[in-house]
């Protein structure tokens, strides 16, 4: 931006060749200009804008310039316009006095000297802009004012940057370290050597030679120079500083300051997002993930790093950069299932600084790529559903994760929204703020002086500047009567080092009583005709105020005052008695006092109730005899509210080792306090909760050991607390359900989904077994999972209702089954013959009968009638097996009961020549049984052995009878033509199923078999293998 | 029609059925089997007409109606279908008029007009 645009020229002119000639002038020197033609206009203008000179002519009609001047002057808006008037007439000292008098600040002589007018106008701007910048500053000024009355030496020492002092000769004298971590040396190795010593204040300071650049520093000792570095110390560590150089007036002399402030830390920091938002600045789509996730890579030294679209339906990840050191690898798309993604995509970073894979067993991927570490990051919008995913990943542990976390959720909001993230080029510009000069106005001197040093003009300001009450005071006076110089050197001598240069400079002078006096002062030559000098002409402005303040800052601690500002932490100087010196900012709004309040009381006795005064005067003790101390410590406020703060207090000693006083670093940690408290009373709470529910409560950690546990959980499973230690789940877990214990607690760890509930049996200590009803949750601290939570309850007595109901249940089945079988019966096997004797009586009515077929009806009839009977005789049957409550149990054995059955089957056992052969085992010779069904089993296998004998071998029918604990176990195993339980499997036990089309039978044996079986309490399965063979077990309990 | 085939493992009912079929259409040709597995080998061998009719038992021991229905459509056969049954199971009558072959079910015994009303059904 034009810097003129805020610097408008009013003209003033009755005669329109002036106004228009001057205006070209200026504007060919970039200036912007309005112009009148008379006094009324101008005014008009005036008021409608704002103006930084008016260059008004004096002979005008209506309103001359003088007239207008005081009009101009008369109104508070405009008053401090500067003015240049323009006169026909030769310069007089009346007319002078009277231009000065109505507040005019320069004159020009017509015909108008181009290069003169050029010159003022220069000047005039340089000053508005001065003061416009004085506005600016103002308000921050004064608060910086307050301060500026407190000496800071005492601090000097425990400044936490490191100052070197050097004087004119480039010499070191002064530093606020005994050991300087930035030039690696002790102090003493370093005073009153030349700076040049150490290679780093060599590289800062810029030149071998200190000359040149002290030099510079006097010749502008307003400059400073703020350096920002990196250096490579001698043990190889990257130092990040930043250098502050400034001139320092000490005992009147220049001096070099020099501050250095370690910044390593947040410079690194500052580097990765500077570096972050420079390299991606400009950059858009891909091509700014690209930088991102390459930035990642570099500076957060990850192996991979990539930024992924959350696709939602899919429940994926496709990568928008996925990269690997330099590398960007290809387009990858993953399934967020098992995957940690999945945890960061509900909205929470997540951190696994090491055995990722541990956590996610079933994440393919992490194996793959051999993940050790992973930190993710959701991207957001503001509503705060995911957009997306940053997340870096490494083959090793991950070191400062949590750094590095926070890092990437500065980042995070740039990268969600592709917009140059507010928040790190606020950080960034944070950092480079730096205090800006400070002006102070004051109304300018304007004087001219002739090459004998006589001051021939001025203004009153002038004179009340240099300490005298009036121009005329001073006017015809040799400079040296007036002041003496300090930095001001004789006009003479100005003349020689600034010969044609319009200068602005700072200058010191002593007034007559003594009182230093620092001057803005705008200098420039008058010519003649010949181009030798003629007279010098300047404009001086008053800086002493601001001076002595910047001083005083300069002396001490202008620089880290500044820190101490914008630190978020509270900051408090007190001196030996307690009275306070300095506070920060931070510091008031912690106890609502104002600086003003509480500078000069007592802390103590301000800031603090009886008891906190007593113990802290005791701290005063140890703090005088030279130790630093963090501790806890409570505040009153103004308004009386107690905040809690840790503070942070270490002594002071000025250069010669005395003591002088405190200084702390004070945080407010209430907050955190009445957090720490409720959630100390919340754990009692939980503690007391969790100790008198019904339930019992255990936590476990990742590897399933018991990290918590309440009383009833001890109860439940007879524990006491002496035999917890090293408890894991499987300690009272039953064996078979381990795995599944495992695996479940794992899948919840990994934020599967897993039923809420889960029945188990549990391990009594008295080794009996017990059912658990127990519910899972997550156990998170900081949002790294640390395990799981497990609430229980012994449900072993439900669990026997339950099984008993299901028993019932199961009974009650069976018998409605059976039913519906009869049912069937009914429906189909007895219908049929009562069908068809029905259908043979009709046809005893069909004309036309043969007589040989109605020989066949009756006899159909007849043998219809017999198979009805049969059937109601079987029904018979099936219907007495039903119930064995009425049959006595005896003492039955087998091999007795085997030896008459196989009497009763002799015929066909000779005719088949079937090879049986018994197998039983001496404790299994007799049970205790019905003897009926247990004959009518064994009948019926036996039976169907003989029967379903294979025609290409010999059959043969192996019993094998053991017993086994509470139980009796038959094995038939025959060599027959086997049944195809593919086809029939269901219905072997069937009611009327046959398989066997030729060969004889009803399909009630096995039938009947099952059924008497069951009666007794047993079961019977069958195995089969067509044309191999058939085994029936039979397990009947003892 | 030409030809009904009965396919009953009971012999009862095959000669009541032959009979009163008879009585009905003297000139039909009929054909009674009790083994499902002959009957699918003398269907599948001769020419079926789509009017011929099956009357069809459910319960055999071997191979059921139902599993005779498949095989029979697995064959490609087509013709009409009539159960002829004594199950009351309303399940299996549900069943079998779920199978787009089957034209009717007849709980047995088989009457003349029921016979008769074989040509009307067409």
């Amino acid at each position: 931006m034009d810097i003129n645009s805020h610097f408008k020229i009013l003209i003033v002119d009755d005669r329109l060749e002036n106004l228009i000639a001057l205006s070209a002038v200026l504007k060919k020197e970039g200036f912007y200009s309005d112009t009148a033609l008379s006094g009324s206009e101008a005014l008009k203008l005036l008021l409608k804008n704002k103006y930084g000179l008016i260059i008004l002519d004096v002979q005008m009609p209506e309103m001359n310039g003088f007239e207008l001047a005081e009009l101009i002057k008369g109104n508070t808006k405009t008053k401090d316009i500067p003015l240049i008037f323009l006169s026909e007439n030769s310069f007089g000292k009346e007319f002078s006095l009277n231009g000065i008098v109505v507040g005019a600040l320069d004159y020009l002589i017509k015909p108008v000297d181009v290069a003169l007018l050029i010159l003022k106008v220069n000047n005039f701007r340089k000053m508005h802009l001065v003061s416009e910048d004085l506005v600016e500053t103002k308000k921050t000024f004064e608060k910086k004012a307050i301060l500026a009355q407190i000496s800071y030496e005492d601090l000097y020492f425990s400044l936490p940057q490191e100052v070197f002092i050097i004087n004119k000769e480039g010499l070191i004298i002064s530093i606020n370290r005994f050991n300087t971590l930035f030039c690696g040396l002790k102090a003493s190795e370093l005073l009153n050597r030349h700076f040049s010593i150490s290679p780093f204040l060599k590289e800062i300071l810029g030149e071998n030679n200190g000359n040149a650049i002290l030099r510079y520093f006097t010749e502008d000792s307003k400059l400073k120079k703020n350096i920002e570095f990196k250096i490579e110390r001698i043990d190889k560590t990257i130092f990040y500083g930043h250098a502050v150089i400034t001139s320092a007036i000490i005992e009147g002399k220049f001096h070099i300051q020099v501050s250095i402030y370690n910044e390593t830390e947040i410079k690194k920091q500052e580097l990765f997002l500077k570096q972050i938002n420079d390299s991606v600045a400009v950059k858009t789509g891909a091509s700014y993930f690209s930088e991102f996730t390459k930035f990642c890579c570099e500076e957060l030294n990850v192996k991979y790093a990539l930024v992924g679209n959350y696709i939602k339906d899919q429940h994926s990840i496709e990568t928008i950069s996925f990269r690997s050191g330099n590398n960007e690898l290809p387009i990858y798309k993953y399934n967020l299932k098992n995957t940690p993604c999945s945890l960061v995509l509900n909205g929470e970073a997540c951190v696994y600084p090491k055995n990722v894979q541990l956590f996610f067993p079933n994440d393919e991927d992490l194996k793959t790529f051999g993940i050790e570490s992973y930190l993710g990051m959701p991207l957001v919008d503001e509503n705060k559903n995911p957009l997306g995913i940053i997340v870096l990943l490494d083959d090793k542990p991950m070191e400062d994760a949590l750094q590095k976390e926070k890092l990437i959720s500065f980042l995070a909001p740039r990268a969600a929204n592709e917009l140059i993230s507010a928040r790190v080029n606020s950080k960034l510009k944070k950092s480079e703020e730096r205090f800006r000069t400070l002006f102070e106005q004051n109304l300018a001197g304007v004087y001219r002086a002739n090459l004998e040093d006589i001051i021939i003009e001025c203004n009153d300001s002038f004179a009340q500047i240099i300490g005298f009450n009036k121009a005329n005071d001073v006017i015809g006076k040799h400079i040296c009567e007036l002041y003496e110089n300090i930095s001001h050197p004789n006009f003479n001598e100005k003349l020689r080092e600034y010969a044609g240069k319009l200068t602005l400079e700072e200058v010191i002078i002593k007034k007559k009583n003594g009182e230093n006096v620092y001057l803005l002062e705008n200098a420039y030559f008058i010519y003649n005709k010949l181009g030798s000098e003629k007279y010098l002409e300047g404009t001086i402005i008053n800086i002493t105020e601001r001076k002595k303040i910047e001083e005083k800052i300069n002396e001490s601690e202008k620089r880290y005052r500044g820190l101490f500002e914008i630190m978020n932490d509270g900051l408090l100087y007190s001196d030996s008695n307690n009275i306070i010196l300095m506070v920060n900012s931070s510091f008031c709004e912690m106890v609502e006092y104002t600086k003003e309040e509480l500078i000069g009381q007592n802390g103590y006795y301000l800031l603090h109730d009886d008891i906190i005064r007593s113990q802290l005067i005791r701290k005063l003790n140890d703090r005088k005899e030279g130790k630093s101390e963090q501790y806890e410590l409570e505040f009153i406020t103004k308004s009386g509210k107690r905040i809690q703060t840790k503070i942070n207090a270490s002594p002071s000693y000025d250069p010669d080792g005395n003591f002088t006083g405190v200084s702390s670093l004070i945080s407010n940690i209430t907050e955190q306090k009445l957090y720490e408290k409720k959630l100390l009373f919340s754990k009692e709470k939980f503690e007391s909760v969790v100790n008198n529910i019904n339930d019992g409560l255990f936590q476990i950690d990742l590897k399933g050991k018991v990290t918590y546990y309440n009383q009833k959980f001890l109860d439940i499973f007879g524990l006491s607390v002496n035999c917890m230690d090293d408890l894991s789940i499987d300690s009272f877990t039953a064996k078979e359900y381990h795995q599944e214990m495992f695996e479940r607690h794992f899948t919840r760890i990994t934020g599967g989904e897993v039923d809420e509930i889960m029945h188990y049996e549990g391990i009594h200590k008295n080794g009996n077994r017990i059912w658990i009803e127990s519910k899972i949750k997550l156990l998170k601290e900081n949002n790294i999972i640390i395990g799981t939570q497990s609430i229980l309850r012994d449900i072993t007595e439900r669990k026997k209702q339950e099984d008993q109901l299901n028993k019932t249940v199961k009974e009650l089945n069976n018998r409605n089954n059976e039913l519906m079988q009869f049912n069937y019966i009914v429906s189909h096997n007895l219908r049929s013959p009562i069908a068809n004797l029905i259908g043979l009586s009709t046809l005893l009515n069909v004309p036309n009968i043969k007589e040989d077929e109605k020989s066949k009806i009756l006899d159909y009839i007849h043998q219809s009638a017999l198979k009805m009977d049969d059937q109601i005789k079987d029904l018979n049957v099936v219907l007495a097996t039903r119930s064995a409550l009425n049959e006595i149990k005896e003492k039955v054995s087998f091999p007795l009961l085997i030896r008459s059955i196989c009497n009763t089957f002799s015929e066909q056992i000779r005719e088949s020549e079937i090879v049986i052969k018994t197998n039983i085992q001496d404790d299994a010779s007799e049970i205790f049984s019905i003897k009926s069904y247990l004959e009518s089993i064994l009948y019926n296998l036996i039976s169907n052995a003989i029967k379903y004998k294979s025609n290409s071998r010999t059959p043969e029918l192996m019993m094998e009878i053991s017993r086994q604990k509470e139980f009796f176990v038959i094995k038939m195993i025959d060599n027959g033509c086997g049944i195809d339980l593919n086809l029939y499997g269901d219905y072997v036990f069937g009611l009327y199923k046959r398989f066997k089309l030729d060969i004889e039978g009803k399909g009630l044996g096995l039938h009947m078999t099952k059924n008497q079986v069951e009666a007794l309490g047993g079961t019977i399965t069958v195995e089969s293998l067509l044309d191999k063979g058939t085994v029936f077990s039979i397990i009947l309990p003892v | 029609m030409k030809n009904i085939f009965i396919i009953d493992d009971d012999f009862t009912n095959n000669f009541i059925a032959e009979i009163l079929i008879k009585s009905v259409f003297p000139e039909i040709k009929l054909l009674a089997f009790t083994s499902p597995e002959q009957a699918l080998l003398t269907l599948s061998n001769i020419n079926l007409a789509q009017d011929d009719i099956i009357l069809l038992d459910l319960n055999m021991p071997e191979m059921d109606g139902f599993q005779f229905i498949e095989k029979f459509n697995e064959k490609k056969l087509n013709c009409r279908v009539f159960i002829l049954t004594t199950s009351l199971n309303p399940l299996d009558k549900e069943l079998a008029e779920s199978k787009t072959v089957v034209c009717g079910y007849i709980l047995k015994p088989l009457t003349k007009e029921r016979i008769a009303s074989f040509n009307s059904l067409y």
